[in-house]
């Protein structure tokens, strides 16, 4: 691995426009991407990731700067060549009809297949193998129209996987997906890019997610890029100032967003786990200040018995966190 | 599709009218407002009797119950779709069939300076007016020729719009700016028309959304419905100048005019009964119009049906007692027309036989074609293409009948100069 | 897993052997009545009995059956173009406002009183030819402003909205002429607005069979980047589709066919929309290299039946061509339209 997979130096992004001023989203950027790396790039909303993206896969002109690609100019390269070095998918992922999982797939060895589009054996193998790698094979004979956006984001990601390209561009891709399928498609593209050896950029809003699969973050505000790993953009609190905002604050232990807390009244919450850790949620929640030292109130979890909450000496006992709650805030005498 | 009632159809051989001329009207006018001045005056001095003639200028002085104010009456001897009812001192109008689904349309013309008969007596929907009427706007030109026949074209101050129009003499009153151009159906300009102050509007109606008449009554102008394009008898057709004649007391003039017509017409007809079946030539119609992929036969009681059987011929394909036309596809009027003697065209720019042949290449096929024997019945246009067959042709269809007994049977009309219809050279 | 399920690639076998039976029945059916013998004879046999019937069947049926067949294949390709690059199942060929070019062409010479038609006539033609010549020159001035705009406009749905603007405005000036013109004019027009299949000559026929053959020659060279246009025009780019070329190879090969078959029989409606449907029912897949040949098969036959309904066959009545087209289509885009909102929902 001689260099970086696609890299732009002194890059500018944004909008020309016509007799006015160019409209700047990024200015003087200087970006690398490696096989091997999932990088997510995070950013409040409007701030250009989109157009980061597209500029970066040669879609969009660059108002400054270049973007090389294995070393050449991309702007140089012709549509087909480009395509066979890097691949994109998109936030909402199309509903072609009288498709299935496999045809789709196929479109993907459009860069290398000829004027009519004709699949050789390896062309075929090559499917075979992106629909595997993506855990869909299932989904090859069944019509695309009919999926849900979860398993057709996961055919366009092995689409763009057969293309065979070593850049991959996503743009959202997990948007549209519940919880549990966002988590699922980062955890595919982290696979992906050590096991497929793929240099893979994520665009996504979701923080906590990306902190967990993302070898490196790209953390983009109206004041530039921000790089590094993730960690480190937390602990020196980059992390934070780029989503700053009224009542919002980054949790450094949870890797989170959480409200900013209120001055509540103290609530001491003893004990540990995933039963503290919800109360505390909670308790943040209905406006207490969770604290370690001892309060005037009290909350602990004894397994089996539930939870036990003591307000100034007076004791009951609850088998739910809404019951807590529902006692803390009309207390019995 | 001749049938149909658009207005721009008609005559610029206004220059034949016996009638026309507008020094002649204007000094038979003076003539007749001299003549009007004295009957009146003589009406006024012996204050009783009927008169003898209708009042074609002016008004009852001094009305009398008694008295018949309408010694010449007309009726509709071959038109179907108006008729008239002559009380003493008014007539009732009623016109049918107007247009599809129209209702009968009553018109009340009161002599004028008689009183108005009161309104219960007559349909709910009845327009009055009083006669003889002044400034008219006519808004179909077939309405022209009989302005003109009548002597009454000083009337008319506007037309829908003078581009298809042959007529010379409104021509140039629309040139001179003395007749006004109003415009189409409901794009009609009724301010303009109202500043005209006309007693009358004649129209005609195909769908009362799209119409003139309709408009014209809401502004309280008095409108009469003209249905001649709805007859399919030519000498019910070239009746309807009886309908103009009532809104000016012209009954004398209208009889006498158009009893020439129908004994010119019957003339010729006498002429062509003798012919035997087997002398009649078959006689082709139209052409096939491609893009409605039909070729369309009027029937043999239509307007041109009639002509052709009245002129000794044979109308081919067209079925004998139909007033509706056909539309017949191009293979069957092939496999039947090809040896047709004699071929009629209503075809707009086609002027030769090789314009014909541009038209359809099957078209040469034809021994009528092959013969030469192909007309066209648009020798009088004008420079718009207004075609005078429709104008001065359906007021006088003695001329049309002429040009096809002489295209039928030569020998009985040697010398004939045709009004219509022109044979298409080669090219 | 490489046969798509519910795909039904033998269709392709079964319409071309439809077709030959369709081309068989148009040949055998007409107004007149004509012996089997007598219409093998006519072709095969250097004529039958009747000189007519050698006639009807060469000048009439043959080049009729063989104009709708032609004409069927441009308006289905050219709708199934259509209907991919605007990713909208409703897009048909007259959206880029082609038709409308050539109805002003013909509305010029059949309407104004010496002006266009004059012009055109001084060429020393006339007649059909010449409307052929004026719906040509009408739909090709449309799609140069086409073009010119498609190069400035990167988007198509901005296109599409363009083509429906540019089509109401030449609406809106053919209904001026219409207003001003003579009424034998006015029919001429409204019966060119009918469409129809028999206007041809033997030696017109050749004209239209190379302009067909060129634009679904072109058509069939697309069908690579169809497919990836079916994914939307960004991912299309990034499979390695050139946008621009791709675009402009698709506006031409659908202004050679829809300008050709309008300029030879008026703006016929529906095919364009309904074919591909019909196509894609049919074939049960939407991979171009099957649906491209399947919709041309498809146009044909329902053009072939649309003129064997309109013909009425042991009748002399005709009916207009473009009425039949649009009860047969119709129903075809209502049923699109139904099982779309049902999939909705």
């Amino acid at each position: 691995m001689s260099g970086p997979a696609l890299e732009a130096r002194g890059l500018s992004i944004g909008y020309r426009r016509r007799g006015k001023d160019d409209i700047v989203l990024g200015r003087a950027l200087e970006l690398e991407l490696w096989r091997g790396q999932l990088v997510g790039l995070l950013g409040p909303n409007g701030v250009g990731k989109s157009t980061l993206l597209r500029t970066l896969a040669g879609m969009r002109p660059t108002l400054a700067g270049r973007v090389s690609i294995g070393g050449r100019d991309i702007a140089a390269l012709k549509p087909w060549q480009r395509a066979r070095h890097l691949s994109l998918v998109l936030t909402d992922p199309p509903k072609p009809a009288l498709l299935n999982g496999y045809a789709l797939v196929c479109l993907g060895r459009q860069p290398h297949t000829d004027w009519l589009g004709r699949l050789t054996e390896r062309d075929h193998a090559t499917v075979a193998w992106a629909l595997e790698a993506v855990d869909a094979r299932d989904l090859a004979v069944q019509p695309v129209a009919e999926l849900s956006d979860g398993q057709r984001q996961k055919l366009m990601i092995a689409r763009a996987l057969a293309q065979e390209a070593e850049v991959m561009l996503l743009d959202e891709p997990t948007a549209f997906l519940d919880l549990p399928r966002r988590m699922e498609t980062m955890r595919l593209l982290q696979r992906l890019a050590r096991s497929a050896d793929r240099a893979i950029l994520v665009s996504t809003h979701d923080l906590e997610l990306a902190l967990r699969a993302c070898d490196r973050l790209w953390l983009m505000s109206e004041a530039g890029i921000a790089m590094g790993a993730p960690e480190d953009l937390a602990l020196d609190g980059r992390l934070g100032a780029t989503f700053q905002a009224d009542g919002i604050r980054f949790d450094h232990r949870s890797g989170g967003f959480a409200p900013r807390p209120t001055k509540g009244k103290p609530a001491r919450l003893r004990g540990q786990g995933k039963e503290a850790h919800w109360m505390r949620k909670a308790l943040e929640r209905a406006g207490y200040a969770p604290v370690e030292e001892p309060a005037a109130i009290e909350i602990g979890h004894d397994g089996e018995a539930g939870w036990q909450l003591r307000v100034n000496g007076s004791q009951s006992r609850h088998r739910t966190i809404q019951a807590v709650l529902d006692a803390l805030a009309c207390p019995r005498d | 599709m001749a049938d149909a009632p658009f207005p721009h159809r008609s005559s610029q051989a206004f220059i034949r009218n016996p009638y026309s001329g507008l020094s002649i009207h204007i000094a038979t006018s003076l003539r007749l407002i001299w003549l009007a001045i004295l009957v009146v005056a003589l009406a006024g001095a012996f204050a009783v009797q009927a008169a003898d003639a209708n009042l074609t200028d002016g008004c009852v002085s001094d009305y009398s119950a008694d008295v018949d104010y309408f010694p010449d009456k007309l009726k509709a001897l071959h038109a179907v779709n108006f008729s008239v009812e002559y009380a003493n001192h008014y007539k009732v109008l009623r016109v049918a069939n107007a247009y599809d689904g129209a209702p009968d349309y009553e018109y009340v013309l009161v002599q004028c300076g008689a009183p108005m008969p009161p309104a219960e007596d007559f349909d709910p929907d009845a327009q009055f007016i009083q006669t003889p009427a002044g400034p008219v706007i006519a808004l179909s030109t077939t309405q022209l020729p009989a302005l003109a026949q009548l002597d009454l074209l000083e009337n008319l101050v506007a037309v829908h719009s003078g581009l298809y129009i042959s007529a010379d003499e409104v021509r140039q009153g629309i040139a001179d700016g003395a007749i006004a151009e109003l415009g189409f159906g409901a794009n009609i300009n009724i301010e303009l028309a109202l500043e005209l102050e006309p007693d009358l509007a004649v129209a005609y109606g195909i769908n009362p959304d799209t119409d003139a008449h309709p408009l014209l009554r809401e502004a309280g102008v008095f409108t009469a419905l003209d249905a001649s394009w709805r007859e399919n008898s030519p000498l019910g057709r070239a009746e309807w100048l009886k309908f103009i004649a009532l809104f000016y007391n012209q009954e004398a003039r209208a009889n006498q005019v158009f009893d020439g017509i129908a004994e010119e017409y019957a003339a010729l007809q006498t002429m062509a009964a003798d012919i035997a079946e087997a002398d009649k030539p078959a006689v082709l119609l139209n052409s096939y119009l491609s893009y409605a992929d039909a070729w369309f036969i009027p029937g043999g009681d239509t307007y041109v049906g009639q002509l052709i059987r009245d002129a000794g011929g044979d109308p081919l394909l067209s079925t004998p007692d139909s007033s509706a036309s056909q539309s017949l596809s191009f293979e069957t009027v092939y496999e039947a027309g090809l040896d047709a003697k004699i071929w009629l065209l209503e075809t707009y720019a086609v002027n030769s036989l090789a314009d014909l042949a541009a038209l359809d290449a099957r078209f040469s096929d034809f021994a009528a074609f092959q013969a030469g024997a192909v007309w066209n019945n648009n020798l009088d246009e004008n420079p718009n293409g207004g075609n005078n067959y429709y104008e001065w042709g359906a007021a006088n269809p003695q001329l049309a009948l002429a040009d096809l007994l002489a295209i039928f049977h030569p020998a009985l009309m040697p010398g004939h100069e045709f009004a219509f219809y022109r044979q298409l050279p080669q090219a | 897993m490489r046969e798509q399920a519910g795909a039904r690639p033998w269709i392709l076998l079964a319409l071309p052997v439809l077709l030959a039976a369709l081309l068989a029945l148009s040949l055998a059916l007409g107004s007149v009545a004509i012996p089997l013998d007598q219409i093998a004879g006519a072709l095969f046999a250097g004529g039958a009995d009747s000189q007519a019937w050698t006639n009807i069947v060469l000048k009439f049926r043959l080049p009729k059956a063989l104009t709708a067949a032609l004409a069927g294949m441009a308006l289905g390709a050219a709708g199934l173009l259509m209907q991919t690059w605007f990713r909208n199942p409703l897009a048909e060929p007259f959206v880029l406002g082609l038709s409308a070019g050539a109805s002003l062409g013909v509305a010029l010479v059949l309407l104004t009183a010496g002006g266009g038609g004059a012009l055109v006539a001084n060429l020393g033609l006339s007649g059909d030819l010449l409307l052929t010549v004026a719906a040509g020159l009408g739909s090709a001035g449309a799609m140069l402003v086409v073009l010119a705009v498609a190069a400035r406009l990167r988007n198509s749905v901005s296109l599409l909205i363009l083509g429906l603007m540019f089509g109401y405005m030449i609406a809106a000036i053919v209904s001026l002429l219409l207003y001003f013109a003579l009424p034998a004019r006015i029919q001429a027009y409204i019966n060119w607005t009918f469409g129809s299949f028999s206007g041809l000559s033997a030696a017109q026929l050749p004209i239209l069979a190379l302009f067909v053959g060129a634009g679904l020659a072109l058509a069939a060279s697309l069908t690579k980047p169809l497919n990836a246009l079916l994914l939307g025009e960004e991912l299309a780019l990034s499979l390695g589709v050139d946008l621009g070329r791709a675009r402009f190879a698709i506006i031409l090969a659908t202004a050679l066919l829809v300008s050709a078959v309008t300029a030879f029989c008026g703006p016929i409606a529906f095919l364009g929309i309904a074919v591909p449907h019909l196509a894609r029912g049919l074939l049960g897949s939407a991979d171009h290299r099957l649906l491209l040949p399947a919709t041309c098969l498809t146009g044909a036959c329902v053009a072939l039946c649309a003129a064997l309904v309109a013909e009425l066959p042991g009748n002399n009545l005709a009916l207009p061509l473009n009425v039949v087209t649009a009860l047969l289509g119709a129903p075809v885009v209502i049923l699109v339209v139904l099982r779309q909102a049902r999939g909705q929902a």
